[in-house]
């Protein structure tokens, strides 16, 4: 039965399916109809809490059954939940809270100025409490607030509804050909589209989510696909290298279990690709084009012939595809000479921005989300992009803006400038590096201390490259093609 | 144990190894630790960690990691 959200469809298998696996760790796991029973409980724990309909409630990811449990509950008391990553430092949690305006903030640790409450405590309030008995939460009610950095670097908030997440979990079902018992690992992070929207889509089709918090631990990997007999893996490129990188051709021993293996977030190395086609020759791997505005509106079998250059394959089940020309004028027929915009609408497509009307505005139009992206439908109905403007440095999945770094760093006072940039790796594809224009008395150490108190760890540069001046426009625009340039070439000289 | 202390505390030099006996699940080693101690074993041991056991157990302490070593040396 057609449901108008993720709970509805878990409420719904609790019923038809109970001791269905929902969701499991490498040390615990939860029936569907178990599952249902702690969101049901965890509702009247948060109820009791003080948290109600309407509430902005943060909720910093754990990665684990028990956020899963707490995310769910606070969409079934109606709370708006706002996830955010695990590595966040509590100065930032609590700048985003005041931002979101929030209610509270659930997380691991305490958080100042804000009422924190722990996951841990949260928990052990379970077993006390009673079901609470609420009516399911409405297609065009607010199910989330997502954090983005997108391709612009600016961090923003899509207003996401249940109707979206409904839609976008049908794309992925409909695009990977899912079926009713799949089994899907997923390493990537839960506050994010990419793995919110694959635990979705397991939970609308009432399969089976495995959950491993990141890819290093390689060996958890094996014990899951061995103990849950996944069928399915929802990787990133570089957790997907990192499986080369640790355990060499180890994967290709559960070629003949796994039905797919989705690839989001990033593009994928050549190299890694052609090895995991050697590797899975029956397994149809897939990449989705989307984004947290507009999710899986295209999808790709790169284990098929719709593999060619650009192509991001076929748009899904939920999506319209639409073309613009500069002008914002639609354009009814594309090809290889006459690329033009590409937008998206549909089910899939997001309310709008947090607190930011006129981005809204310039983003959003007749229902249809505006990308940056040239590109064109072919004769056989693919989408070949052409073209795409992007600075984000995307570091082991973890994209992170220029910017942001950059106006930190500025605020060291013994540099005159600096351009945060990237270098390539053998295992994340990229890594974050830094091009500094020192001023006298500079101290490398000093530096990087300053920076380590202001950003989270990820962010750091791995390392720091020193030139006189830095290549700009005439606007004062950094040149971010030479700066790369020159750290390549620095490299060259190094070595 | 004291040549492979100095060898966590250059990749980490914040954490002291001597006590915490829950890095990973505490949170004080993060991914990209790991994989720098995972190619520093090889590198200095010539320990090539088999993937099997790089599991978060076998990461929580100093003893937990240098036992790791030490087993796969013998063999």
């Amino acid at each position: 039965m057609k449901q108008e959200s993720v709970l509805g469809y878990i409420c719904q298998y609790a019923k038809e399916q109970p001791d269905a696996l929902a969701v499991c760790e490498l040390r615990k796991k939860v029936t569907y109809q178990e599952y249902w029973y702690l969101i049901k409980k965890m509702a009247a724990v948060l109820l009791k809490q003080g948290m109600k309909k309407g509430d902005h409630v943060l909720l910093k990811c754990t990665q684990n059954i028990n956020y899963l449990v707490i995310f769910s509950a606070l969409q079934y008391i109606r709370a708006l939940v706002i996830p955010v990553e695990k590595g966040t430092k509590p100065e930032r949690i609590t700048e985003i809270a005041e931002w979101v305006d929030a209610h509270c903030v659930i997380a691991d640790i305490d958080i100042e100025g804000i009422r924190t409450f722990q996951i841990k405590e949260l928990m052990g309030l379970i077993e006390d409490a009673e079901e609470a008995d609420l009516p399911l939460p409405q297609a065009d009610e607010r199910s989330m607030l997502l954090f983005t950095t997108g391709t612009t670097g600016q961090s923003k908030g899509v207003l996401i509804r249940h109707k979206n997440d409904v839609a976008i979990a049908e794309n992925v079902i409909e695009g990977t050909h899912m079926r009713k018992q799949n089994v899907e690992i997923i390493p990537m992070p839960l506050n994010h589209a990419y793995g919110l929207r694959r635990y979705q889509s397991d939970m609308v089709r009432g399969g089976t989510v495995c959950l491993m918090d990141g890819m290093v631990f390689v060996g958890v990997l094996w014990k899951l696909l061995d103990t849950y007999h996944a069928t399915a893996m929802a990787l990133s490129p570089a957790s997907l290298n990192m499986v080369f990188q640790l355990s060499g051709d180890r994967i290709a021993e559960y070629a003949n279990q796994l039905d797919y293996i989705q690839i989001g977030s990033a593009p994928l190395q050549e190299a890694d690709k052609q090895r995991l086609l050697q590797l899975m020759p029956q397994t149809r791997l897939y990449n989705f084009y989307g984004a947290s505005e507009a999710g899986c509106s295209c999808i790709l079998d790169f284990n098929s012939e719709d593999d060619k250059t650009g192509c991001i394959g076929r748009p899904t089940v939920n999506s319209i595809i639409r073309f613009m020309d500069e002008a914002g004028n639609p354009v009814k027929k594309t090809d290889k000479d006459h690329p033009a915009l590409l937008s998206w609408g549909g089910a899939i497509v997001m309310e709008g921005y947090y607190k930011e009307p006129e981005l809204t505005k310039d983003t959003l139009e007749d229902g249809f989300v505006k990308t940056k992206d040239m590109a064109y439908l072919d004769e056989e109905g693919r989408c070949i992009l052409v073209g795409r403007a992007d600075d984000i440095i995307n570091y082991g999945g973890s994209k992170i803006s220029p910017a942001e770094i950059e106006d930190c760093a500025r605020g060291y006072e013994k540099i005159a400038d600096c351009a945060y940039t990237s270098k390539t790796d053998p295992i994340t594809g990229e890594v974050p590096v830094m091009l500094v224009v020192k001023k006298e008395a500079y101290d490398e150490a000093e530096f990087l201390n300053y920076l380590q108190a202001r950003v989270e760890a990820y962010k750091l540069p791995r390392a720091i490259y020193y030139t006189d001046q830095l290549p700009k426009t005439f606007k004062g625009s950094l040149l971010r093609k030479e700066i790369r340039q020159y750290i390549k070439e620095s490299e060259r000289k190094d070595a | 144990m004291e040549e492979f202390l100095k060898l966590l505390k250059k990749i980490k030099p914040n954490v002291d190894f001597t006590k915490e006996q829950a890095l990973v699940d505490d949170g004080l080693l993060e991914s990209l630790d790991i994989i720098s101690i995972i190619s520093e074993v090889a590198e200095v041991y010539g320990v090539l960690i088999p993937s099997d056991e790089i599991i978060p157990d076998n990461f929580n302490s100093a003893e937990a990691m240098y036992e790791l070593i030490e087993d796969f040396k013998e063999n």
